[in-house]
């Protein structure tokens, strides 16, 4: 068996049966792991159904934030899930297999030109990354594989219907190789894709709005100790968007991940950002995030936010106690210490 | 015209019945924590002073708030949180100067005196009447005889003071 009917047929298969398994597996974790979290939230499970409907529509939570890049992405989503599986030629070989399953034809002229559109916004999506710096500093190298991968099947893909490179005499002999490879590596690829919130550390306050909207209880935080710890739990992330919608700074990103362990790791909570807490100066209390003062403290530079809430009443009641009658007493002065209640 | 509480902390007893009251009329329970009123104390001067929100015209929660879900209520006087809109950041908490804002850890919700819709409840309970709920303008006739009073008080003392010398 050469090469070519191997990466033709068992590979094919390999990758199909993976996605298959892959699928399922990830299904029955991501029920399980929502069933475990709702339990005590009777109306989550109706939110989480409720986004599942608009998943697949154009509008969902986060594009209020960025509306012309949210439509871009789903357009190119759609394209890249539209064009394999309705183009004419896939629907040959699927009715020349074994099966012989037909279906509906997408037209050759609108599947050329979705392919086109798609890789246009793949060659948009990585020149933005790799141009713009503050997206630029946020990306790793599977952002940018991951973008390649998804575009090189269409690429390839074009070339062998066009027969644009036919006339170069590697590409063009091995053209069918390469775009059933890197078919099947996307397939692959999207077996270990998840989704991970990240909050961008230049900009996050720690204020945790996004726990607050998150419906499933994937992002959490808790304060332990001196930090506030933010952490994630990628299979009930349902990728609603509602972080993102909500977060008032602007720092949270819902973006894909490329990792084969996360696959196995059913409930792991992984810490995605930790910020300090900061201490009340008069009790010690910790009492809000130091980023969050910070930036309060851009507007407010009175000496009162360096207290915590309860602190801040008595520093005001002994501005009062000092206007008040009692305290001309002269041994009291100093001394008295409000007791919070 | 807008009405706020007058706190006169001379009158007050400490026995922080108001912050049950609050508790119980806004949450249901009988909390002190859950109180939007709070009676700072000073034991060993008799001093107390109840603490409030001070519905300021140009409130730092107001300004400082991100989704504007904070607004002010011409009609009562008020600083009001739109619920709805809130998305829980705790800014207004951490940019309050009188630490009138507080955050419910449990239902993760802010929460603030919002007069009782016109009816203050720690008002109709205060039994030494410390707390009133007043006309804005007849707020400073009020202090303007307060501090009167206490210096012809302070006068009486001094020639008392004099004679007896």
């Amino acid at each position: 068996m050469d090469f070519y009917s191997f990466v033709e047929g068992p590979l094919l298969w390999i990758a199909f049966l993976v996605f298959l398994a892959a699928l399922l597996i990830r299904l029955f974790f991501f029920s399980y792991s929502i069933i475990r979290s709702s339990r005590d939230k009777d109306k989550r499970q109706v939110y989480t159904l409720a986004t599942f409907g608009r998943f697949f529509l154009p509008f969902h939570m986060a594009v209020a934030k960025k509306p012309v890049y949210a439509t871009l992405r789903y357009i190119f989503h759609l394209c890249m899930i539209v064009v394999p599986i309705w183009f004419s030629g896939h629907i040959v070989l699927w009715s020349e297999s074994r099966f012989e399953w037909e279906w509906i034809e997408l037209p050759d002229a609108w599947a050329d030109w979705m392919t086109l559109v798609l890789l246009g916004l793949a060659a948009y999506f990585l020149i933005r990354r790799i141009i713009i710096p503050e997206i630029h500093l946020n990306s790793s190298k599977s952002d940018y594989i991951l973008i390649i991968i998804t575009a090189l099947p269409f690429m390839t893909g074009y070339f062998l219907t066009h027969g644009t490179l036919d006339s170069v005499s590697f590409l063009g002999d091995n053209m069918t190789v390469i775009h059933m490879l890197s078919g099947e590596a996307m397939i692959l690829m999207a077996v270990f894709l998840f989704c991970r919130t990240r909050l961008n550390i230049k900009k996050c306050v720690g204020c945790a709005a996004c726990e607050l909207s998150c419906p499933t209880g994937t992002l959490e935080s808790n304060d332990n100790g001196k930090h506030r710890i933010f952490t994630y739990s990628h299979y009930q992330c349902i990728c609603c968007g509602a972080c993102v919608n909500t977060c008032p700074e602007d720092a949270a990103e819902l973006r894909h991940e490329i990792s084969a362990k996360r696959l196995v790791q059913v409930l792991l909570k992984q810490e995605i950002r930790s910020i300090e807490l900061q201490a009340c100066e008069r009790c010690g209390a910790l009492f809000a995030p130091e980023p969050q003062m910070e930036k309060i403290g851009l507007t407010f530079t009175h000496d009162y936010t360096k207290f915590c809430p309860n602190c801040r009443k008595a520093n005001i009641g002994d501005t009062l106690h000092q206007l008040s009658p009692w305290h001309r007493k002269p041994e009291k002065t100093g001394e008295a210490t409000p007791k919070a209640s | 015209m807008a009405k706020t509480l007058y706190i006169d902390y001379q009158k007050c007893t400490g026995c922080r019945l108001c912050e049950l009251v609050c508790a119980v009329f806004h949450d249901g329970i009988s909390n002190p924590a859950r109180s939007r009123i709070k009676v700072m104390k000073w034991e060993s001067e008799g001093l107390y002073i109840p603490m409030s929100c001070q519905q300021c015209q140009d409130a730092p929660c107001m300004n400082v708030c991100p989704v504007k879900a904070i607004s002010r209520d011409e009609e009562l006087g008020r600083i009001v949180v739109d619920y709805d809109v809130c998305i829980g950041c705790r800014a207004c908490v951490a940019a309050c100067p009188f630490g009138a804002m507080n955050f419910n850890a449990k239902d993760k919700q802010v929460f603030k005196c919002d007069l009782c819709d016109g009816d203050p409840q720690c008002v109709r309970f205060c039994e030494v009447k410390a707390i009133e709920y007043l006309e804005v303008d007849d707020m400073s006739i009020y202090k303007k005889r307060d501090a009167a009073t206490r210096i012809s008080v302070a006068g009486k003392e001094a020639v008392a003071l004099q004679a007896a010398m």
